[in-house]
């Protein structure tokens, strides 16, 4: 295909009269330089100029000028942030051949609050909401890359809601507590997740009490948090609770170590409402569990009381995670509930709306320029203006809309 | 079709080949001897059916046969036409109305649709396809669909003038000084509503007049906060929040009269009831609220411990501009806590977010309490 295009054009300028070498050149060029079958992996040489882009690829450096604008996450910081980011979305980048997220207001704002707190307070809370597909998730990862290139620890829970929903899920009982129940794979997928964000930052954690898990294997004081974290992997039995110690260490030596622990979960909600009952999980007596007899809910709601420092909780809630019946709200006290708003309370909500005219048209801008866009009405100002109102400027159901133009 | 046609034309031939042989005509003749025995008291009868009997022969010897009369085939002269001309309808009457005609008096009553006295095209009805009446609408003549509804044609603004110039007479005068809905309103907060039915027949009673009800506002009762909330609970359904109005109707005793002062007497019966503290309500709790109250809730208690904690951390950390700077020395007082205008501001912007509804002020009032309240900036 890219072949035969240059040939086409060739044969037309030489029909036209043109100097062959002279138009056929730039052309052979770029094919060159494209080794990727796709169009769209083909790097424009001409960022510096686009609309859409900035070079600020340090999110701790964006200001408000720069919002709308996409900037590029490096290959490195991808492994610790794709966990979290929808599949969808991760589907894209890929075919872009690059990571790219917009800088948004939202996130702005909450990176503004995390670089004024102090952290000799109780860990302050932030909740983002906003409608379905509108950047709650995106606004958390920017966040999470700002966090993490200031050297904060992540503790991200990518989506909550994953742990009370059931399906051929194995429950065990808990280990530590009678009454309590275990999800021994969903607790080695976070410890590994774990390990993976925070690669680098862990060498120097110890444990600071003894735990024994059996009569004869035990965790002396000073373990470090590898042999932890391995033990969870190697011993799955085991794995929620040594979720439960990590968490449990982490919060005790935030303040003396000086550690900056940013918690981020999604879909919160999961943690305090009902999943319903067709496929919410059930015990060994069929019996359904509620969110806080899981033992991994039960220790990372530990993570949002306000009784430990040097850190900050940042939540999200979404409709999805609710029971269908209560999803007629975003907002948060709405999905939340009264145990969860009680749980959360004093905390900033911050609002993530959808794109503004300038936001949704460098979405637009760009999907043209990864040639995720081609047919040529699209291209034109009355093709994007439709594209907007037929998406509402919703971030999700553009993209949706885009993904066959 | 073709094949039937050809032999019914075959039996006919068949039919008029007897009619034609000399048996059939034997047996004709002796049919009209006996008719003529039958006739026999009149003589000039008789001698007529003769001469017939005689003229037939006659004919159908002189031709070859007969020819077969199709009954239909050619139309017969109506012998009735008069007669079916003085029983047609005369016109529509709508034809010979003139137009500043009384309308009062061609309509008077409540009545169905007529639509020989409507001077006016009035289509109505369901045309399924273009051909059923050539998809028009069917007009009014003879229209079922226009019979079936109710029509306002003797309610018209002449009949109303009619009415009210009818019963002026029986009216008094507007009194002074109620000029005004709110007039009204101040000096007859009670409002009773009543009904009588007047018809003729064998009896004058109704069942349906004994019906009494009262209607009022809330707020001109006098009621304290703990009362109102109770009168509230006590009522029920009866009130109604948007227009702040009770409405208690009674129909359970036989008289109307009954029923005004019972439904008054439960207006007197609720009222002397929700000034009442019984000794259960002390034990009111959370879910029981009317509506949310920080000061009883559990976000003051972790309000309240949350500025201890940072209290304790303040004091122990020398850094001063990192402090929580509005706290007061002494936290372990909470009045004094409560006092502060950071916590005022937190509680209503709370009891609003809760009581009012999540919505873009509300939250937005909680955001800016809660960034006061622990002291937290963005810079965006």
């Amino acid at each position: 295909m890219a072949a035969s295009i240059p040939k086409k054009l060739g044969t037309l300028a030489s029909r036209a009269g043109l100097a062959l070498r002279k138009s056929v050149f730039p052309l052979e060029n770029g094919s060159q330089a494209c080794a990727c079958l796709s169009v769209a992996a083909k790097r424009s040489e001409n960022n510096q100029r686009s609309s859409f882009r900035t070079n600020e690829a340090d999110p701790r450096k964006h200001t408000l000028d720069h919002t709308g604008l996409y900037y590029e996450i490096p290959e490195d910081e991808m492994t610790i942030l794709k966990t979290g980011i929808p599949s969808g979305h991760l589907r894209l980048m890929k075919s872009f051949n690059e990571s790219c997220l917009m800088v948004r207001r939202p996130a702005l704002e909450l990176s503004g609050y995390l670089k004024n707190i102090n952290l000799n307070h109780p860990a302050p809370r932030f909740v983002l909401y906003g409608r379905r597909g509108s950047g709650k998730t995106i606004t958390m990862h920017h966040t999470m890359q700002c966090c993490h290139r200031n050297g904060w620890i992540i503790v991200h829970v990518p989506w909550a809601g994953k742990w009370v929903r059931g399906w051929f899920k194995e429950v065990a009982a808990s280990t530590f507590k009678p009454g309590r129940y275990d999800l021994p794979a969903d607790s080695a997928e976070w410890l590994t997740q774990f390990r993976a964000q925070n690669q680098g930052k862990l060498q120097d954690l110890k444990t600071t009490s003894e735990y024994i898990w059996t009569k004869r294997e035990k965790a002396e004081i000073g373990t470090s948090f590898e042999e932890i974290i391995n033990f969870g992997l190697t011993r799955l039995k085991f794995s929620s609770d040594c979720v439960g110690v990590i968490l449990k260490e982490l919060r005790a030596q935030a303040q003396a170590k000086g550690l900056k622990v940013l918690v981020a979960i999604d879909s919160v909600n999961a943690f305090y409402v009902q999943w319903n009952k067709l496929n919410a999980l059930k015990n060994m007596e069929k019996k359904q569990l509620q969110p806080g007899e899981i033992s991994l809910i039960h220790n990372f709601k530990k993570m949002i009381n306000t009784n430990w420092t040097h850190g900050a909780v940042v939540c999200a809630v979404s409709e999805e995670a609710n029971d269908e019946t209560k999803r007629e709200s975003y907002t948060p006290i709405y999905l939340l509930g009264q145990e969860g708003f009680e749980a959360l309370d004093p905390f900033v909500p911050i609002f993530v709306p959808e794109y503004s005219e300038k936001e949704a048209l460098s979405n637009i801008n760009y999907f043209i320029d990864r040639n995720w866009i081609q047919n040529h009405y699209g291209k034109t100002d009355d093709g994007k203006r439709e594209l907007m109102f037929v998406s509402n400027k919703n971030p999700f159901n553009l993209a949706r809309i885009c993904s066959h133009l | 079709m073709a094949s039937n046609s050809v032999g019914r034309w075959i039996r006919s031939r068949r039919l008029l080949s007897f009619v034609k042989s000399p048996e059939f005509r034997a047996e004709k003749t002796s049919y009209s001897s006996q008719q003529c025995l039958l006739h026999s008291s009149s003589k000039s009868m008789n001698e007529e059916s003769n001469d017939l009997s005689n003229q037939k022969e006659a004919t159908t010897e002189s031709e070859d046969f007969r020819v077969y009369q199709i009954e239909g085939l050619k139309k017969a002269p109506s012998a009735k036409r008069a007669e079916q001309w003085s029983k047609r309808a005369p016109p529509p009457r709508y034809h010979s109305m003139p137009i500043d005609q009384d309308w009062t008096n061609v309509w008077p009553t409540a009545t169905t649709f007529k639509w020989s006295a409507i001077p006016f095209p009035v289509r109505q009805g369901y045309v399924e396809n273009s051909s059923e009446n050539e998809s028009v609408i069917p007009s009014k003549y003879a229209n079922l669909e226009l019979m079936k509804g109710p029509n306002f044609l003797h309610l018209t603004p002449g009949h109303v003038k009619k009415h009210c110039k009818a019963i002026k007479h029986f009216c008094t005068k507007w009194p002074e000084g109620l000029q005004t809905e709110e007039d009204c309103h101040k000096h007859f907060p009670l409002e009773s509503i009543t009904a009588d039915y007047v018809f003729a027949g064998p009896t004058l009673t109704d069942d349906r007049a004994r019906k009494a009800c009262i209607k009022f506002k809330l707020s001109d009762l006098d009621l304290d906060y703990h009362a109102k909330d109770k009168f509230i609970r006590l009522v029920g359904d009866r009130y109604d929040s948007a227009t702040d109005e009770v409405t208690f109707e009674s129909d359970r005793c036989p008289l109307k009269s009954q029923n005004l002062e019972y439904v008054k007497f439960l207006l007197t019966a609720v009222y002397f009831e929700s000034w009442k503290i019984e000794e259960w309500e002390q034990r009111k709790e959370l879910s029981d609220m009317e509506k949310y109250n920080w000061d009883i809730n559990k976000s003051s208690k972790t309000c309240l411990s949350l500025l201890k904690t940072i209290k304790e951390i303040d004091n122990a950390s020398g850094n001063e501009t990192s402090k929580l700077k509005y706290l007061p020395e002494d936290v372990q007082d909470s009045s004094s806590v409560y006092d502060l205008s950071e916590i005022h501001q937190y509680k209503t912007a709370v009891e609003e977010l809760v009581n009012d509804g999540e919505n873009v002020e509300t939250l937005t009032s909680y955001k800016l309490a809660v960034e006061k309240l622990l002291n937290l900036k963005t810079d965006v």
